[in-house]
């Protein structure tokens, strides 16, 4: 046996300064979970503004194939005779539905092709096929003249760009279905130029939550789609108008009849358009006869009124600019909306965004006139009760005042109407919520998503959202490797197991100070440095369970292990909390 | 720096690791910072048979992460010729022994890494074998 050697010299100054750069460069930058959501919400907001880009840029195309003109699809069907007002639309509506008829052999039976549905019901996978199918046919509705809005395509494509890296990538679930809601606040963005409600109508409509970890990449997606849009398009609001001024506080008191005008009339307007469906639906007839009929009515309509055609952008720009007569706009108002019922009740891809805005800047527009005329002294000014109408009916309409407002002032850039569409936004909101539960989106959420939200939520369970856990270290590791393992991978905490079962984690907080010790290595093992008092998930436990058992504990990612402690994955609060975050409320219509 | 428990054992005559290790640990017997001593000793000789705590030198720190302790104890203990530690046989002459809690692991970190800071420096680890009294090795300890 050997006699005690004398002691070794310690570590060199330079080995410390190297581990310790180490530890804080694996401190410093490693990347959360919601950072890189972030990083991947930025890639989102581009490719979705190019795709909405692309689509609009192919609908204006095809716009001239079929009418032979460039320019707002009211200036090109003026052009047009009659009987060429009312072949477009027929036609265009007979091809969106062929594309519908026989694209509908490509509807995936587990991908979902609606992107709210996608989003609050299930996995984040948006079918590829079934969506092409679907922007193909709003494509050919759209360019053909049909009184729809193009929101609806532009935020499948964005989400379906979304879905696909996603699915590609192999996102965990709650990370796929924020970027799909990513995409779905790029499309909204690109389509009207408007970041902060493109942010706002996924987070309020679609996903029911402000939780900043799901708001977050909103936010960032919808930014950085508006910017590509606007270096592509140039830097206009899309409703430029005239610069409105409050010029007393009683001006206020007209604005807030029109808010209970805007309550009350929304309801109808929804009603109406369920009534269409429901009539078309009666008709029982093959899809792409349905869709050439709700075509051909909207070419009935447009023989009279050219105006009824398109998704009503230029007709908001008139009203907000250069106003026709009262008598005008109240008899294009009608015609719109028949033509809006017939080609949404016909089954048309698309949305009612655009049409809903310019229904509220109609009825603000003729309510303003009223005004205007019964109060001759007051210098009341019937564009800017377009504006606030246009405010007050889409916050009814969506269910969504919030949205609804910030939507107003970007699509305008119009400050001083602010505090009027907020408080006619908010009436009318509630005016309308005493009418009815039911909203736009709501609707088409009820309709397409309701039995499989139920059924969905139901099944849900931490095995779902759960990854592959990291690599885990032996009880009997020494410190050695416990360092290596913390400066190698990254991580904030390690999973010790011995025969295979989780028995404690070793938090880099514990042992950060004396990571720079390699004379340690040869006293301790992980054992001896592990937290046992440890919390873990089941994977068989709900996220409502799991969000509490995070809240007990001091790790952010929690391992998932089985019966007999064996670790089956790994899942991070921030998962449990995006999922959450996306799951609609129980009261939600 | 490190405070000792109970004064150090001295110049024991001992045949082996654990002999050396349950008379050390005997100092603490009846402490009430260990709730149940042979169950201590058995966590400090488990500990032992995974991987014994060798920092080199001669010196060991034998030691039990188990909740029969309430705060950390340390006693020490000189052998007056060197006992293998170990399957590798390494001569080991002082001991440091641990009982630590199973919430302390940063204290119980910082002690162990202040004491081996402290046999590094020039000096001390031959004055501690050298020490002819419990207050002399006490005095170089701290």
């Amino acid at each position: 046996m050997n006699s005690p050697a004398q002691p070794t010299p310690e570590p060199s100054l330079r080995k410390r300064r190297v581990v310790r750069a180490r530890i804080w460069l694996a401190e410093h930058f490693r990347f959360s979970e919601v950072q890189i959501t972030l990083l991947w919400a930025v890639l989102i907001g581009y490719a979705g503004a190019w795709s909405s880009i692309g689509f609009r840029d192919l609908t204006e195309r095809i716009h001239r194939l079929l009418t032979g003109h460039g320019g707002s699809y009211v200036e090109s069907f003026m052009l047009l005779a009659w009987w060429q007002r009312l072949l477009v639309p027929t036609v265009g509506g007979l091809l969106a539905g062929i594309t519908l008829y026989f694209g509908s052999r490509f509807k995936a039976r587990e991908n979902s092709t609606d992107y709210m549905e996608a989003v609050v019901v299930g996995d984040g996978n948006l079918s590829v096929r079934a969506s092409l199918v679907k922007s193909l046919s709003a494509l050919f509705s759209g360019a053909s003249g049909a009184s729809i809005g193009r929101e609806g395509p532009l935020v499948q494509l964005s989400s379906l760009v979304a879905s696909v890296a996603g699915r590609l990538l192999r996102f965990p679930l709650a990370r796929r279905r924020q970027i799909v809601a990513c995409g779905a606040a790029a499309g909204i963005a690109s389509a009207y130029h408007a970041p902060i409600s493109g942010a706002l109508f996924v987070a309020e409509i679609v996903l029911g939550s402000m939780a900043m970890e799901s708001f977050g990449p909103l936010v960032v997606s919808s930014v950085i789609a508006t910017l590509t849009v606007r270096a592509y398009q140039g830097l206009d609001a899309l409703f430029a108008a005239p610069v409105f001024t409050l010029r007393s506080t009683w001006e206020l008191v007209p604005y807030v009849l029109l808010g209970t005008v805007c309550g009350l009339i929304a309801p109808l307007f929804l009603r109406f358009l369920r009534g269409s469906e429901q009539a078309f639906a009666q008709l029982r007839l093959p899809v792409y006869l349905r869709l050439a009929l709700g075509g051909a009515i909207v070419g009935l309509l447009a023989i009279y009124r050219p105006e009824v055609t398109g998704n009503g952008n230029s007709l908001v720009f008139e009203i907000l600019n250069h106003p026709t007569t009262w008598q005008v706009l109240a008899i294009v108002l009608v015609c719109k909306v028949l033509a809006t019922g017939a080609t949404f009740g016909s089954g048309a891809v698309g949305g009612v965004f655009t049409p809903t805005l310019f229904t509220g800047a109609a009825v603000g527009y003729l309510f303003g006139e009223a005004c205007r005329a019964l109060l001759p002294g007051w210098g009341l000014e019937p564009g800017a009760f377009g504006l606030v109408g246009m405010g007050a009916f889409l916050a009814a309409a969506t269910g969504a005042p919030v949205m609804a407002i910030i939507m107003i002032f970007e699509l305008t850039l119009n400050y001083q109407i602010l505090m009027p569409i907020m408080l006619a936004g908010v009436i009318s909101y509630h005016v309308s919520r005493s009418l009815t539960t039911r909203s736009l989106y709501g609707e088409a959420m009820k309709r397409k998503g309701q039995m499989a939200v139920s059924a969905y939520l139901a099944t849900l369970k931490v095995g779902d959202l759960m990854r592959p856990a990291d690599e885990p270290i032996a009880a009997e590791a020494g410190f050695g490797v416990v360092v290596r393992a913390f400066l190698q991978s990254r991580r904030e905490v390690l999973n010790v197991v011995e025969n295979g079962r989780l028995v404690g984690m070793i938090s880099l907080h514990d042992i950060k100070p004396y990571l720079d010790q390699p004379e340690l290595e040869s006293l301790l093992i992980a054992k001896d440095v592990m937290q046992e008092d440890i919390r873990w998930l089941e994977s068989d436990q709900t996220l409502s369970e799991a969000l509490h058992v995070f809240g007990r504990a001091a790790s952010e990612d929690l391992p998932v292990v089985s019966k007999d402690f064996q670790i089956m994955g790994s899942v991070t609060k921030t998962d449990v909390l995006m999922f959450l975050a996306g799951s609609p409320r129980p009261a939600a219509a | 720096m490190l405070t000792l428990n109970a004064p150090p054992l001295l110049d024991l005559e001992v045949p082996n690791e654990r002999e050396l290790i349950v008379r050390a640990a005997g100092l603490l017997q009846g402490r009430p910072e260990i709730t149940d001593f042979a169950g201590f000793v058995d966590a400090i000789l488990e500990r032992q048979r995974i991987n014994p705590p060798i920092l080199g030198n001669g010196v060991a720190m034998p030691h039990a992460r188990t909740p029969l302790v309430r705060e950390i104890v340390c006693v020490a203990a000189r052998c007056s010729s060197a006992v293998a530690f170990g399957a590798d046989q390494i001569p080991v002459r002082l001991v440091f022994l641990f009982g630590i809690p199973p919430r302390r692991i940063s204290q119980y970190l910082a002690v162990t890494a202040t004491l081996v800071r402290h046999l590094r420096t020039p000096g001390v680890l031959e004055r501690l074998l050298a020490a002819d009294t419990s207050a002399e090795f006490q005095r170089w300890l701290s």
